[in-house]
């Protein structure tokens, strides 16, 4: 689970100080409760950002950032950060499409895969734009939009 | 965010930025002349392939594609009124293409990411491996 805590708010300055201390101080069980309190509702409070959302976010930034010179599909495909991304599931497909509104990028063999389902014609395979375009209008019949 | 260190001869050769980012298309597309669409022979079908060749990740699937859009094998070299397509392979497995432009510079599209310009070998190393076969067409 990816915890962030902001130390610096949640503690005194002096806090950083007292990791030997025997007794916590007051900012350090403010830090743990925060801590716990993220753990249990899946939440980080700081960003407004799930643990889904920031993990997704990392993959898909490290996958944009090792494949942007490949052009095999199955060398971007069989990449370890896009398979993770495909791991995690059919939680991920509202990110998905936000990711191709925003940046129209090579989601759709995740998206083919999280959804089970394909709506490219096949008279459109390689044509990124309609590419995009099929899966917005997928998203818009299925209420994801 | 091209990073020529994964080129090693990109730095003793020199390269040029041609033009921006697009994940619209790729250097095989930009090789026989495309800009709109993706070319892969991917077995998921999802990309384009042209009909009558091989949709497999071999040479010889390279081959078919180049030869029904009118590229065949040749020698290298440069001839005025000849569009050549150098074809590089990591382990016999195509990576990249790039297309000739003179007598020393040759044109790539980088994956998603920029065109530019750069010698045959200035691409040859970990990430698209070596020229494997070269191809023509008359312009």
């Amino acid at each position: 689970m990816n915890v962030m805590v902001n130390l610096a708010t949640a503690g005194s300055a002096s806090d950083y100080r007292r990791w030997d201390s025997p007794v916590p101080t007051a900012g350090f069980v403010a830090v743990g409760l925060a801590m716990a309190l993220q753990q249990a509702v899946g939440v980080n409070y700081q960003r407004g950002v799930t643990p889904t959302v920031a993990r997704f976010r990392q993959l898909a930034d490290q996958w944009i950032a090792e494949t942007i010179n490949i052009s095999s599909v199955s060398d971007m495909l069989l990449h370890p950060a896009y398979q993770a991304i495909i791991g995690m599931g059919p939680a991920i497909i509202p990110l998905l499409l936000d990711e191709l509104k925003r940046e129209p990028n090579h989601w759709f063999a995740a998206l083919k895969a999280v959804t089970g389902e394909n709506p490219v014609s096949p008279a459109y395979a390689g044509d990124v734009d309609m590419m995009v375009d099929a899966w917005l209008a997928w998203a818009e019949q299925r209420g994801y939009r | 965010m091209f990073h020529p260190v994964e080129y090693p001869n990109l730095q003793a050769e020199g390269w040029v930025v041609r033009s921006p980012p697009s994940a619209k298309y790729n250097c095989i597309a930009w090789a026989v002349g495309e800009n709109r669409k993706w070319w892969w022979p991917d077995i998921g079908l999802q990309y384009y392939w042209p009909q009558g060749a091989v949709r497999a990740e071999t040479v010889e699937a390279f081959v078919q594609a180049f030869a029904l859009m009118g590229f065949l094998e040749c020698g290298p070299g440069y001839d005025v009124g000849i569009q050549r397509i150098a074809l590089y392979a990591l382990n016999g497995v195509p990576k990249h293409a790039a297309k000739q432009i003179d007598d020393r510079l040759w044109h790539s599209k980088m994956g998603r990411n920029i065109n530019i310009e750069h010698t045959l070998r200035g691409l040859e190393g970990p990430v698209y491996g070596q020229v494997i076969k070269i191809f023509g067409k008359s312009a």
